[in-house]
Formats: C-alpha cells, sequence, structure tokens
C-alpha cells in the first residue's frame, strides 16, 4: 500500500465531533471531541459505563455518521477510505457466521475482498490461524467454541485482511481474567508486528494500560475528553509488566484521574 | 427409560388400545344385531376390517396414496421455491414488503375450505394443477413468514459485520441471509409437509376423481369404513414418514446444527 511510504505522522484527525441520538434529548452521544492519531498506535477510550465510548467507536468506524465536526484520515475524510474495505471491528459478542467453520469464518472478507486472490486465501488463513494459535479449531463451528477461542476467531476475522484500522469494542469484556490477559497479549503482539492503528475500548483500566499507548478519558454523557495520558513503560508488554510498580502507578493515576471527574460532576 | 424401552412401551399402548377398541366394537356389534338393528361395520370399522381392508383393497389405497403424494409434493417444493423468491423480493425491495406483505396475511385469512373451490373453477375440475395449487397456497404460507422474520431481524453484529465488508445487499443475503434460513426451512417443512397433504386432499374432495382424499369420499358414501379408515391412516403413516426423514436428514445437511459437545 502507498500508506508506508506515505508515513505522516498523523494519521487519523478528529476535530470538534459531535453527535446525538434523535429522541435522546441531546444528553447521550458524544461532544466536541478532538484528537490525532499517529500510525501505528493503540490507542484506549476509558470511561465510565454508559458515557458514549461505543458511539464514539462507531462514530470513528463509520457505522454512526457525526452531526457536527470532522473525521479525515490521510488528510482524507473518512467516509471514502471506509469504502475501501480497509477497517476491522470486533463487538462485545463475538460475530461470528454459524453456519461456517473457523477457516470459512476468517475466510469470508478475503473472499469479498477484492484485492485477494483466491489461491492466497487459504495459506492467508492458515497464517492468520497459526499465528492466534487456534488452527487445531479450524473445522469447528462457532458453537462448539468456549468464549475465549471465539473471540480469538472474531479477532482473528477482524485482522485477516490487514485493515489499517482495527477498532475494538469491549472484546474480552465477557472472558475470564486469566485468559483476557493472555488474550491482551496476543492482540499488543499482532497490531505492534503488523502496525496497526488500534481503537480499544474497554471498561478495564488494568486492560487499557497494559495495551495502549495512549489512554484518552472520557466522560459521560454527552462523552468528552476529560485527560489524556501517555503510557511508556520502560519494558516489554507481556504478563511481567503486570507485576511491577510503575504499571500500579499508571493504573492509579488513570483511577485517579476518573474519580476527580466524578466529584466535579 | 431408554430409546428402545420408550419405544416398546408405546407399541404396546398403541397395541393395548387397538386390543380395546376390537372388543368394545365386537361386544356392541352383536347387541345390535341380535336386536336386529344395522351392523356396526356399516358406520365404523373395527381393526380387524381395517386390516381387510388393507389386504384386499391394498393396491388401491396405495396407488392412490401416491397419487396424493405426488401432488402435495409437487405443491410443497413449489410452495417453498415461492416463499424463498418472495423472502428475497421482500429484502430486496422494503417497498415490496410494505404493499406485499399484507396481501400475503390477507390471501392467508380466506379459509382455504372456501378458497379450495375457487381455485377448482379457475383450474378446472380433475386437474392436476388445481389441486397443486390449492397445495401450494397452504404450504407456501408459514415458510414466507419463517424466512421473512430471520431476515428483517437481522442480529446487530451481522449488520455491524456488513458494514465493515462494506458487503452489497446482495452479498449480504448470499453470505448472510441465506444459508442462515436454510435451517428455517427444517422447522417449516415439519409445518408445512403435513400441510400441503392437507391441501392436496382437501383439492381430491371437491374436485378430483383421483387421489387418497377422492377415496374417502367414495369410501363414505358407500359406506364402506374400512376403506376410509385405511385410507386415512395410510396419508398419517406417509405425513409421519417424512417428517421422521427430516429430522434424520437435517444434521447431515446442516452439520452447525448438531449439538456436539463443546471442545473444552
Amino acid at each position: 500500500m502507498e500508506s508506508s511510504s506515505n508515513r505522516s505522522p498523523e494519521l487519523l484527525e478528529v476535530q470538534d465531533l459531535c453527535f446525538t441520538y434523535p429522541h435522546s434529548g441531546g444528553n447521550k452521544g458524544v461532544q466536541d471531541i478532538s484528537f490525532k492519531i499517529s500510525r501505528g498506535e493503540i490507542v484506549s477510550f476509558v470511561g465510565p459505563s454508559g458515557c458514549g465510548k461505543t458511539t464514539l467507536l462507531r462514530l470513528l468506524a463509520g457505522f454512526l455518521f457525526p452531526r457536527e465536526g470532522e473525521i479525515s484520515y490521510k488528510g482524507l475524510p473518512i467516509k471514502d477510505f471506509l469504502k475501501a474495505r480497509k477497517i476491522g471491528y470486533t463487538n462485545q459478542i463475538p460475530c461470528l457466521l454459524p453456519h461456517r467453520t473457523v477457516e470459512e469464518n476468517i475466510m469470508l472478507p478475503l473472499e469479498i475482498h477484492p484485492s485477494f486472490q483466491k489461491r492466497n486465501i487459504k495459506e492467508k488463513c492458515t497464517n492468520i490461524l497459526t499465528a492466534f494459535n487456534i488452527l487445531q479449531y479450524k473445522n469447528y463451528y462457532p458453537h462448539q467454541l468456549s468464549g475465549g477461542t471465539s473471540q480469538k476467531v472474531s479477532l482473528a476475522t477482524a485482522v485477516v485482511y490487514e485493515p489499517e484500522l482495527l477498532f475494538l469494542d469491549e472484546p474480552f469484556s465477557s472472558i475470564d481474567e486469566f485468559t483476557r490477559e493472555r488474550l491482551d497479549q496476543d492482540l499488543v503482539e499482532v497490531s505492534r508486528m503488523s502496525e496497526y492503528t488500534t481503537f480499544l475500548v474497554t471498561h478495564s483500566l488494568e486492560e487499557a494500560a497494559f495495551v495502549s499507548d495512549r489512554i484518552f478519558i472520557l466522560s459521560g454523557s454527552p462523552a468528552t475528553i476529560v485527560g489524556e495520558m501517555k503510557i511508556k513503560f520502560s519494558c516489554s508488554r507481556n504478563l511481567a509488566l503486570k507485576q511491577r510498580v510503575e504499571f500500579f502507578e499508571t493504573v492509579n493515576s488513570l483511577k485517579k484521574i476518573i474519580e476527580r471527574n466524578e466529584q466535579k460532576k | 427409560m431408554n430409546r428402545k424401552s420408550r419405544i416398546l412401551a408405546s407399541i404396546l399402548f398403541i397395541t393395548i388400545l387397538v386390543i380395546g377398541w376390537q372388543v368394545t366394537f365386537s361386544l356392541f356389534n352383536e347387541q345390535r344385531l341380535v336386536s336386529g338393528q344395522t351392523s356396526l361395520s356399516a358406520f365404523m370399522a373395527s381393526p380387524s376390517v381395517v386390516l381387510d381392508a388393507f389386504i384386499l383393497e391394498g393396491n388401491l389405497i396405495f396407488s392412490e396414496t401416491l397419487v396424493t403424494l405426488a401432488r402435495a409434493a409437487t405443491g410443497f417444493i413449489i410452495g417453498v421455491i415461492l416463499a424463498f423468491v418472495v423472502a428475497f423480493i421482500f429484502f430486496f425491495s422494503p417497498v415490496a414488503r410494505i404493499l406485499l406483505y399484507p396481501l400475503t396475511v390477507a390471501i392467508n385469512a380466506f379459509p382455504i375450505v372456501g378458497f379450495a373451490p375457487v381455485i377448482i373453477l379457475i383450474f378446472g375440475q380433475n386437474s392436476f394443477l388445481s389441486i397443486v395449487f390449492v397445495s401450494v397456497l397452504i404450504s407456501y404460507f408459514p415458510t414466507l413468514v419463517c424466512l421473512d422474520a430471520s431476515a428483517s431481524r437481522l442480529k446487530k453484529e451481522y449488520i455491524d459485520l456488513s458494514k465493515v465488508l462494506n458487503l452489497s445487499r446482495f452479498q449480504m443475503y448470499r453470505k448472510i441471509i441465506f444459508p442462515s434460513s436454510l435451517p428455517v426451512l427444517v422447522v417449516t417443512a415439519k409445518l408445512s409437509i403435513p400441510a400441503s397433504i392437507i391441501g392436496a386432499m382437501l383439492g381430491e374432495w371437491l374436485g378430483s376423481r383421483q387421489g387418497i382424499g377422492h377415496l374417502i369420499i367414495i369410501s363414505m358414501y358407500q359406506l364402506k369404513p374400512g376403506i376410509l379408515y385405511a385410507s386415512l391412516i395410510s396419508v398419517a403413516l406417509v405425513s409421519l414418514v417424512f417428517v421422521i426423514i427430516i429430522e434424520r436428514v437435517y444434521p447431515l445437511l446442516f452439520p452447525w446444527l448438531k449439538d456436539d459437545l463443546s471442545n473444552d
């Protein structure tokens, strides 16, 4: 893609984004959101539940259209970009088609994506199955999988055609702590390796701190950005990081920002 | 109870019922005959009479059942295809759906018993087409309603998925809606197969000189309850066999509906 040669520091720019749901009396939605994201960044949105995190994510992914403001991608309106099928999206509930096996589910985006040749699909699929360590499940149907495995498959489906933007809406929230930690690590590895620009909505501060380069703290509703935090750790992101003091400090300072904002209200 | 003993138990129960029927019938009939009244066997059949009818008129009953079956099967197949086509049109054109859906429901609201003579008048007495048409009418409706419901109540995640992949309406139908509505067929077939047989028989009652429906009417007028009962049993068996076949075949056709044990 030409994106690798054109490494603009600001890949995605959001300006004064406003959105309200019809019939909500202006209460729900997002208000005056502006930020800039560079390529390969992993960005998290945290905030109290119901504050509009998902709405913001759906706006960025082009599922909803803003009332005011602009989202531009590489200097152009994002709408044009979305037509090129270059985003990945994962919901809270793994979205797998029940009538397709794991492998067929992962193949679906490739079947539709015009730039993939038929003979490469199988190979590509095997690669991603191996990367996510789910090769042994390739002939299983979704109802035969555990929650963690389905979510892995769902994530694999979202990244299989190498999207430039990856949107994850509380992807691991319904999964037990232990599995989630491993999935978070998988996510960081996959995103780093392929330089996906990733947006993550989560209600777990630990998850946000572990995964992200940058965290936006939202307060609702309508959602506004009340804080921003750059995350940098002295060691790589693995499970050992979670035992370190700097990790605890980061999570605590996040917590403080959120609490301070709650009190202001 | 395991499977074998459950089957045995129901066979035993049915045998007891049949024997009871035969015994009461014989006792009553004897009393009537002694007191000089008409034999009961002009109005009712005992199991032995039904068995006789099967033995003596078995060929006739079998061939007439086949005639009805061919009509019902044609009606069912056309009904299902029609339902798929209409559901497909509804999915692509909300306008068509708004215009046609109430009409479809309205047609179904006509009592089929009253509507069948209308069809027979149009397509002619004793014609294959008119009987098939009655059968189509009765079998396509449940299929259409189920297909339409499964397409219009698509899960939010699938809508998101088609937005992410930027699916066209046709791709959405082909990749998501059509495959996931195939199992609907299993459910509706269980409703529609007996219904299409009813439709065909109704058509035969009213406007045919062939088929099990016709045979039933004739044996009623000729006071031959043995043949009447035997015909009924033979149609019921055919209907049952089809439902059982569907139960057996659908896990092979749609393996994703099979209830396997989870892997972990």
